[in-house]
């Protein structure tokens, strides 16, 4: 064991710089990175725990929403294509369209509705989903759905739409499972006339 | 016996190393929204996946904090590795008391992370998401903004999550060891 002038040992010393070289080690694994990161972001210190990403998501998805649905509608309502109806079954298929306005594809797993006349809130049947529906990012699916109308709906429309060729209806209690994430709106969605002839 | 190494904190050193790179690849903790999933996050000490509609976000401040535990993770297992090598040093104790906590720590703070991760939701916003498993999370009508909507959610534990757990016992065992490694050798009597 060498002692230095001032007593110290040289196994002393070796302590003393290997425990400072660890705390550097120690203050600049943490200070160096989130230093530098606080450093890139002082003009705007929100950046640093809500990404810029995030913005586009809402304000890109929003615009494109707008653009591609319209200011009447929201994103859930369906825009109406066509019709058939089966008297004899007493079935009917409804075909609409859903325009998918995110950059990612959806699975429409499930959909299904109570069918209801506008003008008296007569429930005339349920609809619902026939098969799994993939629409992808920016496009617009066909979507088919099937129902079947009661005997009380077909008397409310012989008594109160006599010599009616189309009725007004909306859907309501509409449950929609895209990607497995349920959306149920019990306000009445328009969906226009149909025939019913 | 002359005990050169410690051969406990040699195999900390080593599988701590391997952990960091693991790490890199694999998530420790996962969460998945929907199915097919339109949100995800994968989440280790050192690297954060979140990701919303096939958009991939990163959080600065999370980034810096990852690589903060990259960082020292890395320096730890070097320093674990060095004093395994040479245990007996008079400055063998600090490169011990350094190193054998690092992956220990990690491990302790991700389960808190993760534990507040799941359960903050729910004292802001209304709801929750569950440690492991799959649940249909309900979001408060306020945010759905009258529509009824409730979400799929899958989370859990990967592999990589256990074997940090493990690392962080090759580290407590190395400490443990230490003191039968720098001990000194016994003197015969005279």
């Amino acid at each position: 064991m060498t002692r230095n002038t001032n007593g110290a040992t040289e196994e002393g010393i070796e302590m003393q710089i290997v425990g400072v070289i660890l705390l550097l080690i120690s203050i600049g694994t943490v200070v160096g990175p989130v230093g530098a990161v606080v450093y890139l972001h002082q003009d705007n210190l929100m950046q640093l725990v809500v990404p810029p990403e995030i913005n586009q998501i809402i304000n890109g998805n929003v615009v494109a929403l707008n653009d591609a649905v319209g200011t009447d509608q929201s994103i859930l309502a369906p825009v109406f294509v066509g019709a058939q109806i089966n008297n004899v079954s007493r079935t009917f298929t409804v075909t609409v369209n859903f325009t998918n306005t995110f950059d990612y594809n959806f699975t429409l797993k499930g959909l299904s509705s109570t069918v209801v006349c506008a003008d008296h809130d007569y429930a005339l049947g349920n609809i619902g989903l026939s098969n799994i529906v993939e629409i992808h990012a920016g496009e617009t699916a066909q979507i088919t759905v099937t129902g079947a109308w009661t005997q009380e709906a077909e008397n409310h429309v012989i008594t109160e739409h006599p010599n009616a060729t189309s009725i007004n209806v909306n859907l309501t209690n509409l449950v929609m499972n895209v990607n497995d994430i349920t959306i149920e709106q019990n306000e009445p969605i328009s969906v226009g006339d149909i025939p019913i002839t | 016996m002359d005990r050169k190494y410690n051969w406990l904190a040699l195999v900390a050193g080593i599988a701590t190393l391997l952990l960091i790179v693991v790490s890199l690849f694999v998530p420790w903790w996962q969460l998945t929204v929907g199915d097919p999933a339109i949100a995800n996050a994968d989440l280790s000490p050192v690297y954060m996946n979140f990701g919303v509609l096939g958009t991939s976000l990163t959080i600065p401040l999370v980034w810096a904090l990852n690589l903060a535990t990259l960082l020292s993770l890395t320096a730890g297992a070097i320093v674990m590795l060095i004093y395994a090598i040479k245990p007996a040093k008079p400055y063998s104790k600090s490169l011990l008391g350094f190193s054998w906590n690092k992956p220990l720590f990690a491990v302790v703070l991700f389960a808190i992370e993760i534990v507040l991760l799941t359960v903050l939701p729910n004292a802001f916003v209304g709801f929750s998401f569950p440690l492991a498993g799959s649940a249909s999370v309900q979001l408060p009508q306020s945010m759905a903004e009258g529509v009824n909507i409730s979400i799929g959610v899958s989370t859990g534990f990967v592999w990589p999550f256990f074997f940090a757990i493990i690392v962080a016992g090759l580290g407590v065992a190395a400490r443990l060891y230490h003191q039968r490694v720098a001990a000194p050798p016994l003197q015969p009597m005279k």
